[in-house]
């Protein structure tokens, strides 16, 4: 793949995944611009070892979602949620409950939300991403929705 | 409690769908990346480049290995005859031994000469006159 070739792709697809990876690092903007960054050199490494076209896009999603996993060690802790609720500035506060919730999500669960919400992948293809059985991600969604939705009603 | 569920899950999709956070600017992001991709570029033509040295300069040793062992073992008898003539000036029994000895020299010559135009090669002064494989004169770092 030519220089120019993955760079005009990287124009018209950043936004989905640098959206995912924001909502991945609950709201933090420079560690996803790290992970997306990292993601694409990752990518454009390896790129001329990838057969499959057709699954470019989750692949580069895959190498993000790991990407993210092995950087996650460096996030700093959240505060309590029931306390956070009481301290949100006005500031992105639009998001802020949302990545408040997602924070309190496992890994597991918040990316398989995310991709299926977000990027809009069906389950199968979300095994792909995250490298489990669709039973996993099946369960990984289910228990993701239900502890999202009860989070953000207790923010509400 | 399936019709809830739905509500509930419909909820999520409506708030994903206006989820649209602000971001640093994507020429930014996209300038960023190609800096980072042209100096992996930048690398990976090095590392060509260096690859592309040492398999001349293993050619060259291999060719030059090969011409002078080639030329020794055509000498030979000659060798042989100044061998056995230093031997026998040192001691008469040494002599007998002049053919290994004879061989050993001339292995370790072809040997050297190999080694010798492996660094010879790999030089600066020789590598200014080698092209690199893009066509432009190499330059040592």
């Amino acid at each position: 793949m030519t220089k120019q070739f993955f760079i005009q792709y990287v124009r018209e697809n950043q936004e989905r995944l640098r959206r995912y990876l924001i909502a991945l690092c609950c709201g933090d903007v420079a560690a996803a611009d790290d992970i997306a960054q990292e993601t694409y050199m990752k990518a454009y490494l390896t790129a001329d070892t990838f057969r499959d076209e057709t699954k470019f896009t989750a692949w580069i999603f895959r190498i993000a979602y790991n990407s993210f996993l092995s950087l996650r060690q460096s996030w700093h802790p959240t505060e309590d949620i029931e306390n956070a609720a009481g301290v949100m500035t006005d500031e992105g506060k639009d998001y802020q409950e949302l990545y408040l919730a997602l924070d309190r999500l496992s890994e597991k669960e918040r990316s398989a939300v995310l991709l299926y919400y977000i990027q809009g992948y069906a389950v199968k293809e979300i095994a792909e991403v995250m490298n489990s059985s669709e039973n996993a991600v099946k369960l990984h969604l289910s228990r993701g929705r239900a502890h999202l939705r009860e989070l953000l009603h207790k923010l509400n | 409690m399936t019709e809830k569920n739905n509500m509930e899950n419909d909820e999520l999709k409506e708030l994903f769908a206006r989820f649209n956070p602000e971001m640093t600017s994507a020429d930014d992001f996209i300038a960023r990346l190609e800096t980072r991709l042209s100096a992996v570029e930048d690398v990976k033509a090095r590392s060509r480049m260096h690859s592309a040295r040492m398999k001349k300069a293993v050619g060259i040793a291999i060719f030059f290995g090969f011409l002078v062992g080639v030329v020794l073992t055509a000498s030979f008898p000659w060798i042989m005859a100044g061998v056995n003539a230093l031997l026998s000036g040192i001691s008469p029994s040494v002599s007998e031994a002049s053919t290994v000895v004879s061989w050993i020299v001339v292995s370790l010559a072809t040997v050297f000469s190999a080694f010798a135009a492996y660094d010879l090669s790999l030089s600066p002064a020789v590598q200014s006159r080698i092209k690199s494989p893009d066509g432009q004169l190499s330059r040592n770092p």
